[in-house]
């Protein structure tokens, strides 16, 4: 069964990357609906089901997150990556014979828009839930409207974030967190460079609520040690890659930090680095998953190749998923069959994470589910793997999937695994 | 530029700067302040809604949200950053990049919940409001407004006030500046005319306009005057210049005379040639001789002072041509073969040359006057003797003459084109001070104030009939007037324009009488208009000028000059004459015949002088007799062929049937009347005789009724010494022998409830004067029509109308009109005459008020809201194509434009006033339009029932 199945996706590789290539050319018009190829296939063992799945109306997810500006690339990467799983579930016959679509909806990594977006998925698109959000200041801003829409029963799954409030009462409930928190990724960075033997950690945070749940955790972390961030200094959001941040540098490096922990986005990140090294500055810098590490490394092998100055030294990255190349985690190995070299990222990798776990959940309800059905199922997910050595841990009272967090370090302008302390 | 309008422009300038600046001040002042309290006041606001917030948060200890809520702030306009403190002081979230400013806590150290601080590195002071977040147990709330937005729009503020202030200003200054130079351009253009005048070049000198009624325009009008004197006396010079070259020439020929005889004198002087020498010396003409071969011979003191010599052996013995008289005027050599004054001894005929110059030694030249006659001696010419005098004096009198003429010509044309011009322009406003003042008297106004209208409309009216005739006045001098020949019915023309006067000529108790000549034909070719503007001045001023008696007008044929044919008009009255010494004076401009009469009968004294010029246009002429105290008999003759396409109509229509034969009396006072009636009957065929009053009649109708030849009509005239109409009526009514005869009353003003005593009387008919031929045709059919059906038909005129609702049977007006004055207005107007009145707000109401109830008369208003009158009218008349039936309606609008009436009537409106709605109009309209529902009251109730 598992070698058919294997084989299959083989055959349909091309024209599923084919697909994922169309939609993100199409992403523009913000509405995507994905349909199945399976019509396509004319030896599709399953061809009755096929059939019927035309008829069955899609089960729409919705989503909203950044598709432009200076941090789109995660949400086309994460989105991208919950697209190709989608489509392969599709290509199968869907669940019960229904396709899953997800409709995107464009919010610039803006609160704004992102409450405008959410009220629209609800309200008008009537999606059956909403899923791979990305951002603190954007998520914080969209909870009090699914408690709003309470007796909808509307969850938010998998947002791409580690921030605190959808972790906490009271919103907890209406958020199913796959990825661990940030508090967790920045013990591990904390006790990482701790065990390093660095002591005065500095800190550079996105000057809004990621960045004070990233600096909130940092300080927590310390704590069980007894320290606190020597120094913080902070950015503004949606910042370029080409902003100066000579200043955070200055002050931090004036102010004797040893290694920083950054709380921010691959564009200011990566400036920032750009700029700690080409001041001299070689100290440690740590980032968090949401940074969107394979994109941020790949505007510095850029400027690296360009002033022929290895800026990448010394990096570290905190991740809530294995890095994309290791080929231990099954999970990996079935998002690299299916998804292209360049877009195998940790993002990426997160976004066909997410797939996989809510496709679980359809699958376990069952047919023509309601909302409480699938709230019940997401629940049920308890001592799941999905394909990475680690269980899920969702249940009637904890909506937080994992607390893994792997960290990763460069080795010659590419991620490596390093090992927990 | 005159000094006068520099300093006013400097005082302009320096009043509207400080007006800016003042203007400035107080409202950047208060601007500014209004805009500091909304900045603060909205500051306070948003730190207040921070502070409400994050209060959760805080309280879940949730920092990660309460950053949110500070995130959000700052897309607040002017808000710049945000923090929250903790009770115990510490920084909980800020939104500071790079980092929390070290130096803001310090600063904020013990200030106040609103506090201005500056932060180093920011461009000016920054406001913090702080704001306790749950009476401050879980912490403060801080936000920064730098005030540089606050200031920023200030200045923007500023910059649109003082860009409005000084465009303001500008237009006010430059509008100012206009009006000045208006009001010194006149005076400048004076100054310049009196240096042009004072410096002689006046002789060209045109009249300046005046532009106005203010002191500029009487001080213009004034140097006019003083400028045309000048002008005078400069004619008065001329022909002073005039007399004296005649006298010269006179004495000119004197001395021809004088030099024939000294000629013959000669031989005898011969011997005694001292004497003959002395005696030439002692001429005051210039005289020389000249030889065959013309040498000079002898010249006189004279000749030689002129000529510009000191002694005569200068000249004798020499060529005086060569010397004196070698070039011409204009330049050219004058050689002697030419020269005139030779040719007398060579053809032995005396010459005269007159302009040509002669030039004095030291090259100067003059005109002059020469002669030449040849010397005989004997049968042989031995010579010439040539006089000449010097004409340079005459030459410029001459030529001055002609200048002045031609100046003369243009000031009189430059005057009256600037009447022309001038009376349009006071037209205009007058217009609108008459409009205004009929509007303000429709309203709500006191006693007093209605006084003062009332005076004013009529001043007013007054001084725009005095334009009025200026206008006309001016534009017949100015030849600007044509006219406007058409064909027209002559008698129709004068008896409507009769009717316009027979009013006043009531009002003052004349009698109004017209007659035309049977032979004068119906349709003429002229001027309509004009000639009935003659007809009313000169009626118009008769009845002026009469106080008792009868005006009358007659038209008679006048025979035909050539191809034209001339008819003949005499406006006669029996008012106070004309003195023998002013007969010609009346028809000059400005001129009555005596100043005091202006006085005691007003007017300008135009209307003859226009009717003058009208008459001369027209081909004619006009005059006047008359003696004083005993009339005037206003004649005038116009050329008014007989209309080419319509076949000559002496005026006489075919008399219908029942009128031929039957016996009319017409008794009347007035010898004209009678005459007019008689010469009307006549043409119709009817046997007519007349008498003079009441007895009379009574006579002659016994006479008749014992002849077996009863009279079958009589028209008699209500008005009469001792016995008038009616008493002569009821005289009748009383004799049984008498009784059958059809009785016509004939009025010159209807007296309220006449008709009804008519009625009473059986009287047929009464009919105001003057009578149309037509209706009194008319009248006298239906009247002896009824009296054969056995039916009674009143004649109904305007007069009969009111008295026919004291009968019971009130008129009944709808009025459709939205203004709530005008509906009131209407309302008053129409009550006063003792119409029931009802009124609407549209033409909608309007027709479901006459789908509901009979009306009379519709007083129609064309513009409403919801449906207009048009629309009303329209609908109605769609109604009434299905009934059969037709109710009055007159349409009513606020503007008199010419396309108006068409489109009311287009509609189906039977007529049309213009509003303001002016009584006199609205009588007319309402005795015009509601006569025929009198007439058919058959088809009035038709409507009614159905």
């Amino acid at each position: 069964m598992r070698v058919d199945k294997w084989r299959y996706r083989r055959n349909k590789q091309a024209e599923a990357q084919a697909e994922a290539k169309f939609l993100t050319v199409s992403r523009g018009a913000a509405v995507i609906v994905t349909w199945a190829l399976a019509f396509l296939s004319s030896i599709d063992a399953k061809g009755v089901d096929t059939v019927r799945s035309a008829i069955l109306p899609p089960i729409v997810i919705g989503v909203s997150n950044v598709q432009s500006g200076p941090s789109s690339e995660l949400g086309h990467e994460l989105v991208l990556g919950s697209e190709s799983y989608f489509n392969l579930v599709n290509d199968n016959g869907g669940i019960r014979g229904r396709k899953l679509s997800i409709l995107v909806r464009d919010d610039k990594y803006e609160p704004d828009p992102a409450v405008r977006n959410t009220n629209d998925l609800i309200e008008n698109d009537k999606v059956f839930f909403l899923f791979d959000y990305i951002g603190t200041p954007t998520l914080t801003r969209t909870l009090p409207l699914l408690r709003y829409y309470e007796s909808d029963d509307i969850v938010n799954v998998a947002p791409f974030t580690g921030a605190d409030p959808q972790r906490l009462p009271p919103y907890d409930r209406f958020v199913f967190n796959i990825r661990a928190s940030y508090h967790e990724e920045t013990r591990a960075l904390v006790r990482y460079f701790y065990s390093k033997g660095y002591r005065k950690i500095g800190l550079l945070t996105q000057a809004d609520a990621y960045g004070k749940s990233g600096e909130l955790g940092v300080n927590e972390a310390l704590g069980a040690f007894g320290l606190t961030a020597a120094k913080v200094v902070t950015y503004r959001r949606n910042q370029p890659f080409d902003t100066h941040m000579s200043p955070q540098v200055k002050l931090l490096r004036d102010s004797g930090v040893d290694a920083v922990i950054v709380v921010g986005v691959y564009g200011p990140s990566a400036a920032f680095i750009r700029d700690s090294r080409l001041s001299g500055w070689n100290a440690p810098i740590a980032n968090l998953s949401f940074v969107g590490a394979t994109t941020m490394l790949d505007k510095l092998l850029e400027v690296s190749k360009k002033l022929g100055k290895d800026l990448t030294i010394n990096l570290i990255n905190s991740q809530v998923v294995p890095s994309p190349g290791d080929l231990r985690y099954p999970l990996v190995v079935e998002f690299r069959a299916h998804a292209a070299a360049k877009d195998c990222t940790f993002t990426g990798l997160e976004g066909w994470l997410n797939a996989a776990v809510v496709t679980e959940a359809l699958r376990r309800t069952g047919p023509n589910p309601s909302r409480l059905d699938f709230i019940h199922a997401m629940e049920s997910l308890h001592g799941w793997d999905p394909g990475l050595g680690v269980k899920l841990e969702f249940s009637s009272t904890n909506h937080q999937g994992l607390h893994t967090v792997w960290l990763t370090r460069t080795v010659n302008g590419g991620w490596s695994p390093e090992e927990l302390p | 530029m005159s000094n006068i309008s520099g300093k006013l422009a400097i005082l302009q300038l320096a009043c509207a700067l400080i007006v800016a600046a003042v203007l400035f001040w107080v409202l950047d002042k208060q601007l500014s302040s209004r805009m500091q309290e909304n900045f603060t006041g909205q500051a306070d606001v948003v730190t207040s809604a921070l502070a409400k917030s994050v209060e959760p948060a805080l309280i879940n200890r949730d920092i990660t949200s309460a950053q949110s809520s500070l995130d959000a702030v700052l897309s607040v306009p002017g808000v710049q950053w945000a923090y929250i403190e903790a009770p115990d002081g510490t920084v909980l979230a800020h939104t500071f990049v790079p980092q929390f400013p070290p130096a803001l806590k310090t600063l904020l150290a013990g200030r106040a919940d609103r506090t201005f601080v500056s932060l180093a590195g920011d461009r000016g002071s920054t406001l913090v409001m702080r704001k306790p977040v749950l009476t401050g147990i879980v912490g403060q709330v801080y936000i920064g407004f730098p005030l540089a937005s606050l200031y920023a729009s200030i200045h923007s503020m500023e910059r649109v006030v003082l860009v409005s202030i000084i465009l303001v200003m500008l237009v006010v200054t430059l509008s100012i500046a206009l009006v000045t130079e208006s009001i010194i351009r006149p005076i400048r253009s004076l100054t310049e005319a009196a240096c042009l005048l004072s410096t002689g070049v006046g002789n060209t000198f045109q009249p300046l306009k005046i532009r106005s009624f203010d002191e500029i325009g009487v001080l213009t009008g004034a140097f006019n005057r003083m400028a045309a004197q000048v002008v005078e006396q400069h004619e008065l010079l001329e022909a002073r210049v005039k007399e004296r070259t005649e006298a010269l020439s006179v004495t000119n020929a004197g001395l021809a005379a004088e030099i024939a005889e000294r000629k013959q004198a000669q031989e005898a002087l011969r011997e005694s040639g001292e004497l003959v020498k002395l005696l030439l010396e002692g001429a005051p003409e210039a005289i020389y001789g000249i030889d065959t071969l013309g040498q000079t011979t002898f010249c006189n003191n004279a000749c030689l002072k002129m000529l510009g010599y000191e002694a005569a052996s200068e000249l004798l013995g020499k060529n005086l041509h060569n010397l004196a008289h070698h070039t011409k005027a204009g330049g050219a050599p004058y050689p002697i073969e030419e020269c005139q004054i030779y040719q007398a001894f060579k053809n032995g005929e005396d010459t005269h040359v007159d302009g040509e110059i002669l030039w004095r030694r030291n090259g100067s030249s003059f005109p002059t006057e020469c002669w030449s006659r040849p010397i005989r001696h004997g049968e042989a010419i031995i010579g010439s003797v040539v006089t000449f005098i010097d004409i340079t004096e005459r030459k410029l009198a001459v030529e001055a003459l002609r200048r002045a003429k031609v100046t003369a010509e243009e000031a009189s044309r430059a005057k009256s084109e600037f009447l022309a011009n001038m009376s349009h322009e006071i037209r205009t406003p007058l217009n609108g001070v008459i409009g205004m003042t009929n509007l303000a008297l429709e309203t709500e106004l006191t006693q007093e104030q209605r006084e003062y209208l009332d005076t004013v409309k009529l001043s007013a009216d007054s001084l725009l009939s005095v334009i009025n005739d200026v206008l006309d006045f001016s534009k017949l001098e100015a030849d600007r007037s044509d006219l406007d020949i058409s064909d027209f019915d002559l008698r129709e023309n004068l008896e409507t324009t009769m009717r316009t006067l027979a009013l006043r000529a009531d009002q003052k108790g004349l009698e109004l009488l017209c007659e035309v000549a049977p032979e004068v034909p119906k349709m003429v070719r002229g001027d309509p208009n004009r000639l009935r503007q003659i007809v009313v001045n000169l009626v118009g001023n008769a009845i002026k000028f009469t106080s008792k008696g009868e005006v009358a007008v007659k038209v008679n044929a006048n025979g035909t000059e050539g191809a034209i044919s001339f008819l003949q008009f005499t406006v006669s009255d029996s008012g106070i004459g004309i003195p023998p010494e002013k007969l010609k004076l009346v028809f000059e401009p400005f001129t009555q015949a005596d100043s005091s009469t202006t006085r005691n009968y007003g007017g300008t004294g135009l209307g003859l002088a226009i009717s003058t010029r009208l008459v001369e246009m027209m081909g004619g002429r006009i005059w006047v007799e008359s003696q004083p105290g005993e009339g005037s008999q206003f004649h005038f003759t116009a050329s008014l062929p007989p209309s080419k396409d319509v076949p000559a109509d002496t005026g006489t229509m075919a008399p219908p049937e029942i009128l031929s034969g039957t016996r009319v009396l017409v008794v009347d006072d007035n010898h004209t009347n009678r005459r007019i009636l008689l010469g009307l009957l006549k043409i119709w065929a009817m046997r007519a005789e007349a008498v003079e009053s009441g007895e009379l009649a009574l006579k002659e109708l016994s006479a008749a009724e014992q002849a077996n030849d009863p009279y079958g009509l009589i028209l008699t005239d209500m008005h009469m010494p001792q016995m008038d109409g009616f008493d002569l009526t009821e005289e009748i009514r009383r004799r049984p022998d008498l009784k059958a005869a059809t009785i016509m009353m004939l009025t010159s003003g209807g007296q309220r409830g006449d008709s009804a005593r008519c009625e009473e009387l059986g009287v047929a008919a009464y009919i105001l004067k003057p009578v149309r031929q037509s209706e009194l045709r008319e009248s006298i059919v239906r009247a002896l029509g009824s009296t054969r059906t056995k039916g009674p038909i009143s004649l109904i005129t305007r007069y009969s109308l009111r008295d026919e609702r004291d009968h019971g049977e009130t008129p009944r007006v709808l009025v459709a009109e939205d203004n709530p004055v005008n509906q009131l207005l209407a309302t008053r107007l129409l009550e006063k005459r003792g119409y029931f009145v009802r009124v609407v707000g549209n033409g909608r109401l309007a027709l479901e008020a006459i789908a509901k109830d009979p009306y009379d008369v519709v007083l129609m208003d064309v513009q409403m809201p919801e449906m207009d009158g048009i629309e009303a009218t329209s609908a109605l008349r769609e109604r009434e194509a299905s009934a059969g039936t037709h109710l009055t309606v007159i349409g009513v609008t606020a503007h008199a434009m010419k396309g108006d009436r068409e489109r009311c009537l287009e509609a189906g409106m039977d007529g049309y006033l213009s509003k303001p709605i002016r009584a006199k109009e609205l009588d007319e309209v309402l005795a015009l339009h509601s006569a025929p529902r009198t007439r058919a009251p058959a088809g009035k109730r038709k409507i009614a029932v159905g």
